[in-house]
């Protein structure tokens, strides 16, 4: 299958500036690639390129086989953009909003209903068909956006932080969209600096950092080879972990274990159980948080059962052992530390 | 399958039309808009009305009907012209602004809609709205036909021009608002527009007069509007005989009628504006940049095209009247003096702009790059020079053609051609060669002078804006300063006093100087109050500005030194995040 989209040394340079530099990826029909880096490492700039509102300073991109530099008006058609900050009109409705951009996409008037509804649905914002624009929340205006990014039923979405500025709960409605998205077999293109966002429905990631794509590929081969290590969260029953009631403003102020109090006395099951650890091959770092083991695990991939097997055979109460949930922004963090600091 | 007939008119659809008509014509607004307006007509007609009825009681009878008629005719044709001219930009110069600060355009952008129609929905809808309101004033209009003496051609054409001195303000504004970052900047820049541009053409009008330009003075009052309407009165009237070449005569073999002309020229400017403004709005300006210089070389063709052409139709077989008079009078290269204005008033466009460091590396290879296609297509600051010569050799050519176009090639030579019928002895030969000469060295050491300052501001300045408002500032200044000086002079002193110093900047106004070249035969009264008056004005003009260019390029290679020198290079990764403004 031939890639849907295709980057090639594209590059963009303001005045002094060097915001995207060489940057080359191929992405086949059907991949959700997510685009991560800090503020002002060129995913904007990156996006709005594939989007022709940019012109590159050099190199090229082609989306579904065509030049976005050379042809942006055919590309327009194929891509549907939704920029990181955008506005809505004022005093209009939400049907006839996207019965606008349905007419500016050149779809002919006798399908424009039904297609108007189709994402409505689709956006869940079918309630709100008659209400003005305006009196929609952020996350339903951000709904309402992607809405408008899908009337002409784009074959790839460029989506610059759809969830930016969004509650916990309106993010997941618009996680949910994007699953649904994804089902439908788009190619998506998704930039955010939230990580654990992306990692359940991408099945590639890229980091940019600086304008340079520092690495890309699929995210569980880049977890593996990044990471090759991840951290192990590990509870065991405490008797020293204090209970509720005890918690007052100075335990929780004074988080290290050393400095008094009730919750830093560690018990002689915990110091086993750290002095245990640090012994398992593969582990290369033990920590305390909260009443919690932090084993930092370097050791051959799926080989961790045998950590909690040691513990176990030692009598160690074991409450509950897995893997942190936060990869991605591990990798992040890793990839990223050298050049930011 | 079932026949179907497609009629493309009914296809036609304007997404942003539609939008904005829905949105302005919601809720209780437009109602409350319409009511005014029309209240205050009523009200102008009533004291009209009232003013003539008391005058006819205290007078002891009436007087005709017909001339109350016309009066309030011509108050409430004023009146509107007046609400629509200002009423019009508050609409427009805020609609594309308005895309940018709610962050609408790039999605908008991003359809399928091109530049044009973008462009042409938000005018479309504008002035859709303001021909409601003219349409409306119709039944208020009508009184005076009860009344009488107003013909329906005086009304329609009043229609006719009202609507298109809306069309044109409209495209004022949509230019001043795909141009600027802020509603507010842009609402201010074309209410500055037009309350500058007005007095300034005044004024300019009235320099031109002084320096006997007439046709280039009346081209200008038909830019300025006010001519369709004297056009309307002067219909009767053959007082002036170049006005008649407009009114009634054969443009180009065909008749049109005063306010016709100036239908057409406000249309035609405001078409070029909207073509400006489509090619602003494109998001790749190194795109943009040729089709604004496409526009910029097509309006001048066309105005070209219309003073030529009506000056130049004295001399085919149609004349209805005897032009010899005034072709006697008026030289024919001063028919040039149009386009030269033209071209000074570009030269700050063309001569700023933002130079980049890459360009600055290299400063030779940069500014001989402005001379070639290349340079041309990304439209260089570079290549402003070249284009605006280009301009005066267009105008040139366009004025040697016409002398073809009437089949008397022959009178280059001596600048006289024939009127059909006439003698040849009716218009004396001039040195025509030799003007033409002249005007050319001082045009092009002019361009290379004004061109090479506000390259050097540039420079420093470093803000295109801030140059071209400067350089305005400047030219506007040379211009007028000088006949201000001029005519605040102590009628008889031949010796200047302080602020009558500034006389002398007629040496650096162009326009002077070429007039003065084209009127030979009787020098300009001003040039007795000069230093080095005994000389002829062009030279000193020409030397002059060669001086102000290489004091411009020794000024621009220190500054370039220098900064090389002392600068100390930006940062790869500036912190501060800039936001792309479209
Ligand atoms: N119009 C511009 N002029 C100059 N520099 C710009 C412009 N737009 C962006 N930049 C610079 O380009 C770099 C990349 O910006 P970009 O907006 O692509 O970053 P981003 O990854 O999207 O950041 P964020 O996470 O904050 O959205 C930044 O350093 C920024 O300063
Ligand atoms: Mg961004």
């Amino acid at each position: 299958m031939p890639p849907m989209i295709r980057i090639q040394n594209l590059r963009k340079e303001y005045r002094d500036l060097v915001a995207v530099k060489n940057l080359n990826l191929e992405l086949e029909p059907g991949d959700i690639f997510g685009f991560i880096g800090p503020n002002g490492a060129g995913k904007t700039t990156t996006i709005k390129m594939l989007a022709t509102l940019l012109t590159p300073t050099y190199g090229t991109a082609y989306i579904d086989g065509v030049d976005v530099v050379r042809y942006p008006e055919a590309v327009r058609s194929i891509v549907g953009y939704m920029p990181d900050f955008f506005g809505v009109y004022d005093d209009i409705k939400v049907w006839e909003y996207l019965d606008f951009f349905a007419a500016a996409y050149r779809i002919p008037r006798a399908k424009r209903a039904q297609i108007i509804d189709d994402v409505l649905t689709l956006t869940d914002l079918n309630v709100k068909k008659e209400a003005y624009v305006e009196s929609l929340s952020r996350g339903m205006k951000q709904r309402l956006c992607l809405a408008k990014t899908l009337v002409h039923d784009p074959k790839v979405l460029l989506l610059d932080e759809p969830a930016s500025g969004l509650d916990p709960r309106a993010r997941i409605e618009i996680k949910e969209l994007l699953k649904e998205l994804r089902s439908m077999g788009k190619t998506i293109i998704v930039s955010s600096h939230i990580l654990p966002e992306l990692a359940d429905f991408c099945n590639k990631i890229g980091i940019i950092e600086k304008g340079e794509l520092i690495i890309s590929g699929d995210v569980n081969e880049i977890i593996r080879q990044v990471s090759g290590h991840h951290t192990l969260e590990i509870r065991i029953l405490d008797e020293n972990t204090p209970e509720p009631s005890q918690l007052s403003i100075e335990t929780l102020a004074s988080q290290t274990p050393q400095e008094g109090g009730v919750a830093v006395k560690t018990s002689a099951e915990m110091e086993r159980a750290i002095a245990l650890l640090r012994s398992q091959p593969g582990v290369d770092e033990v920590k305390r948080s909260d009443g919690k083991l932090l084993a930092h695990y370097v050791g051959e991939p799926n080989q961790e059962w045998r950590i909690l097997k040691a513990l176990i055979e030692n009598d160690i109460r074991v409450l509950s052992f897995g893997t942190q949930a936060t990869d991605l922004e591990d990798i992040f963090m890793r990839v990223t530390k050298g050049i930011v600091s | 399958m079932t026949a179907m007939i497609r009629l493309p008119v009914l296809k036609f659809e304007n997404p942003v039309l539609t939008k904005e008509m829905r949105v302005r014509m919601r809720g209780s607004r437009a109602y409350w808009v319409l009511s005014g307006y029309l209240t205050f007509l009523s009200l102008i007609l009533f004291f009209n009305y009232y003013h003539w009825w008391e005058n006819a009681l205290n007078a002891g009878g009436f007087s005709s009907g017909s001339r109350i008629g016309q009066e309030i005719f011509q108050w409430i044709s004023i009146t509107q012209a007046f609400l629509v001219v200002f009423i019009t930009p508050a609409i427009t110069s805020g609609a594309i602004t308005i895309e940018k600060e709610q962050r609408t355009l790039e999605m908008l952008a991003m359809t399928r809609l091109s530049r044009s129609s973008i462009i042409l929905g938000k005018i479309l809808s504008s002035v859709g709205f303001m021909a409601l309101l003219i349409l409306s004033s119709l039944p208020l209009t009508s009184i005076c036909f009860f009344l009488g003496g107003v013909s329906p051609e005086q009304v329609v054409s009043s229609y006719l021009l009202m609507l298109c001195g809306c069309l044109l303000t409209a495209s004022i504004g949509i230019v001043w608002s795909t141009l600027s970052s802020s509603s507010s900047l842009s609402i201010a820049a074309t209410y500055a527009t037009l309350l500058i541009a007005l007095p300034v053409m005044a004024i300019l009008v009235a320099i031109m007069q002084e320096a006997r330009i007439a046709i280039v003075s009346d081209w200008m009052w038909i830019l300025l509007g006010l001519y369709g309407l004297t056009g309307l009165e002067r219909e009767s009237s053959l007082e002036n005989d170049f006005l008649n070449v407009w009114n009634l005569s054969h443009f180009y073999g065909m008749s049109l009628p005063g306010w016709l002309v100036t239908l057409i020229v406000y249309g035609l400017t405001s078409l070029l504006l909207c073509l400006v403004a489509a090619a602003h709005l494109e998001l790749h300006p190194e795109r943009s940049a040729p089709r604004l210089r496409l526009a910029t070389l097509s309006l001048l063709i066309v105005h070209c095209f219309f003073l030529f052409g009506a000056r130049f139709s004295i001399y085919g077989s149609l004349a209805p009247y005897d032009f010899s008079m005034y072709a006697a009078s008026s030289p024919l290269p001063v028919l040039l003096v149009y386009p030269m204005l033209f071209i000074l008033l570009m030269t700050p466009v063309f001569g700023s702009g933002i130079l980049s460091r890459k360009s600055l590396a290299r400063p030779g290879r940069y500014l001989l790059q402005g001379w070639t296609p290349v340079g041309w297509r990304a439209g260089t600051l570079a290549s402003g020079l070249p284009f605006l010569l280009l301009l005066m050799l267009l105008s040139l050519l366009m004025y040697g053609g016409s002398f073809l176009l009437i089949g008397q090639p022959g009178a280059f030579i001596s600048g006289a051609p024939q009127i059909p019928g006439k003698p040849a002895s009716v218009i004396t030969a001039i040195p025509h060669l030799q003007i033409l000469r002249e005007i050319v060295f001082t045009m092009t050491a002019a361009i290379l002078g004004i061109y090479s300052v506000s390259f050097t501001l540039s420079l420093i300045l470093r803000n295109r804006w801030a140059v071209m408002v400067l350089m305005y500032v400047l030219l506007l200044a040379l211009l007028i300063a000088p006949a201000v000086s001029y005519a605040s002079l102590g009628s008889l002193s031949g010796i200047l006093s302080g602020s009558e110093l500034l006389i002398h900047l007629f040496y650096l106004n162009p326009l002077a100087s070429v007039a003065e070249t084209i009127f030979r035969a009787s020098p300009p009264d001003y040039k007795q109050y000069l230093l080095f008056g005994s000389y002829p004005s062009w030279m000193i003009t020409t030397v002059c500005y060669l001086f102000i260019t290489g004091f411009a390029i020794i000024l621009s290679v220190a500054v370039v030194v220098l900064r090389r020198k002392y600068e100390t290079p930006v940062p790869d990764m500036p912190e501060t995040l800039k936001r792309e403004t479209l």
